[in-house]
């Protein structure tokens, strides 16, 4: 299974280049549509769920959008993903760290929604492994507040 | 007695860097959340005393205008939160339109104030860094790349 996910915002052109891809595939596409009005025609949808885990553990490939949040709890999971940047959002920043981290060959960041292409691509890369940096920011505040 | 820090959740992703943050903080001191009035996964399990505030720029509705005129009850709601808050200290992850507690916070209530730029500015600066930069005690960047506050410090990641 392709579980795709576009978050808590909306994300219309991922959710219908997702749909357009499960025309293209055999394998089982499943997207999380978030706040999209766009209705799939092809692909089972869903707005929101609270099994968002199930189905990452569940899906063989994921194709997410390019929230941090999402992106770092993939990675960490070991999950082979596709990152789309949702361009509409504030001010572009979504393509630094996608920029980043594709650099890093931790993911593959697809710029032009070529969304069959990055899967063929995904098929055969390596995936290098997400090391979660350490962090200390806690103790720093605890320090800074005594 | 524990200190009581406040946490001023952004929604989406900056929630999540403040909710680790607040893992990792919880033993130490009393949290106290400020969340959006009506987010629609606004039921997360946070252990602490929690605000509502009005959201000024609603993802579906960001009319610039509209965002302004809403400013005003914010304004009132955020005194309201701020006058009842026992924090020492406030601690904020973006987005720009979750600075201006912050910042009433620290002119007018005299807490110290904590920025952590978001984990997904590896390089460029956030508008909430630009608003708030000069009235921070402390701020945080999450990549060494990140050269734009000279007085921030980098402490590693939250993700």
């Amino acid at each position: 299974m392709i579980f795709v996910t576009v978050g808590t915002g909306e994300f219309e052109k991922l959710v219908k280049e997702a749909d357009k891809l499960s025309e293209k595939i055999k394998e089982e596409i499943i997207i999380q549509t978030g706040n999209s009005k766009y209705i799939p025609r092809n692909a089972e949808y869903f707005g929101f769920t609270d099994e968002f885990e199930r189905y990452v553990k569940k899906a063989k490939i994921i194709i997410s959008h390019g929230g941090a949040g999402t992106i770092f709890e993939l990675l960490e999971k070991n999950k082979k993903i596709i990152v789309v940047a949702n361009l509409r959002r504030t001010d572009k920043h979504q393509t630094e760290i996608l920029e980043e981290l594709n650099k890093e060959g931790c993911l593959i960041y697809c710029e032009d929604f070529d969304l069959y292409g990055a899967l063929k691509k995904a098929e055969k890369f390596r995936f290098k492994r997400y090391k979660k940096p350490e962090c200390w920011i806690d103790k720093e505040i605890i320090s800074f507040l005594n | 007695m524990k200190k009581t820090i406040m946490l001023v959740l952004g929604g989406g992703g900056h929630t999540k860097q403040l909710l680790i943050l607040s893992d990792k903080l919880k033993e130490k001191y009393r949290i106290e959340y400020v969340i959006k009035k009506g987010g629609k996964k606004g039921k997360k399990r946070l252990e602490g005393k929690i605000f509502r505030i009005l959201n000024p720029r609603p993802m579906d509705d960001a009319n610039i205008f509209k965002t302004i005129l809403r400013l005003f009850p914010y304004t009132f709601q955020a005194i309201k939160i701020l006058a009842k808050s026992q924090a020492k200290a406030i601690i904020i992850c973006g987005p720009a339109i979750s600075t201006p507690i912050a910042f009433l916070g620290k002119i007018f209530f005299r807490k110290k104030l904590i920025f952590i730029e978001s984990w997904s500015r590896v390089k460029s600066k956030s508008l909430s860094g630009r608003l708030i930069e000069n009235f921070s005690d402390k701020i945080f960047i999450q990549w060494r790349k990140n050269k734009n506050y000279p007085k921030a410090i980098f402490a590693g990641r939250l993700g």
